[in-house]
């Protein structure tokens, strides 16, 4: 992000006349007053909030959600370890149909549209690693990426190394 | 009766200067009595037991439902005085004392031992 905060430093600020400051607070929708009542009003509805949080935790299914994260979590540590790509490419996939299914029944649109993304994304991870076995074949796509806009690190930027990427945007933003 | 009932009510006590409020000198468990006898309740005898039944037991869940329907029918006093019966969160309680002051907490009846802990 661009971070403009330096710049208002330099700025040459005309301290508002107190007329024009009424107008402005005039033009707002809300009065002094009743900002002031809705402050109030935040205070307890953040108290509710605060209560059900600490409530929430301390119910038994959430105890069980932590658990059966970190036996997650415990299980995609045991298949990264083993170094088998078709397994964790494999996972993924399993991750991303759960994560779709889930979100298709609440009809989230935006996340279902990049949800789906992602699996075409695993497939064509999956295509790839069937030529990369062959090096002959990959010399063929080797070949198709020769500028250097379509390589990195002198590897040709391939689909799957696009669709690695865009995934890993993707879990950082959840929506991509 | 109208008199006590003036002379318990939180709100009656607006300075910390000055005497004891007769609501801060009643335990916990009694001010929650006199509320669920005196106090302006939004449930019904079947939604308390409602609530109840559904937070297994826990009563602080029943004064969170009178504050909230309280509160839904904008009586931010009355809801006040039900969720001034709920231990609340530490931090939620030094948020409250950093915005409006201790002076509000304890003429409430905050119960702050947890707060006071950390």
């Amino acid at each position: 992000m661009l971070d403009l905060s330096a710049h208002w430093v330099l700025i040459p600020l005309k301290p508002m006349k107190p007329k024009a400051l009424a107008g402005w607070r005039n033009k707002l929708s809300v009065s002094r007053e009743a900002q002031q009542q809705q402050s109030k009003a935040r205070d307890l509805l953040l108290g509710f909030e605060a209560v059900a949080v600490e409530r929430h935790r301390g119910v038994p299914s959430a105890a069980k959600l932590v658990d059966t994260r970190k036996a997650l979590i415990s299980h995609v540590k045991e298949i990264a370890a083993s170094g088998n790509a078709e397994a964790i490419i494999e996972m993924e996939k399993d991750f991303i149909q759960n994560d779709l299914e889930r979100y298709a029944r609440a009809n989230d649109k935006e996340m279902i549209g990049s949800l789906n993304a992602s699996l075409m994304g695993v497939a064509a991870i999956k295509q790839q690693l069937e030529l990369v076995d062959d090096p002959q074949k990959y010399q063929a796509i080797d070949r198709g990426y020769a500028l250097p806009k379509n390589r990195k690190q002198s590897l040709p930027l391939d689909e799957a190394r696009q669709s690695f990427s865009s995934h890993r945007a993707r879990l950082g933003h959840y929506v991509k | 009766m109208s008199t006590q009932t003036a002379a318990i009510t939180p709100t009656a006590h607006k300075s910390t200067i000055g005497p004891t409020p007769a609501w801060l000198t009643i335990s916990k468990e009694e001010r929650a009595a006199w509320m669920r006898h005196n106090g302006k309740g939004y449930l019904s005898k079947e939604e308390q037991e409602e609530e109840l039944r559904l937070h297994h037991g826990d009563i602080e869940m029943v004064y969170y439902a009178e504050a909230w329907k309280a509160h839904e029918a904008k009586d931010d006093e009355v809801s006040w005085q039900w969720f001034s019966l709920i231990v609340a969160p530490a931090y939620y309680l030094k948020t409250l004392k950093r915005r409006r002051g201790a002076g509000f907490i304890r003429a409430l009846g905050f119960d702050t031992t947890k707060a006071d802990e950390a």
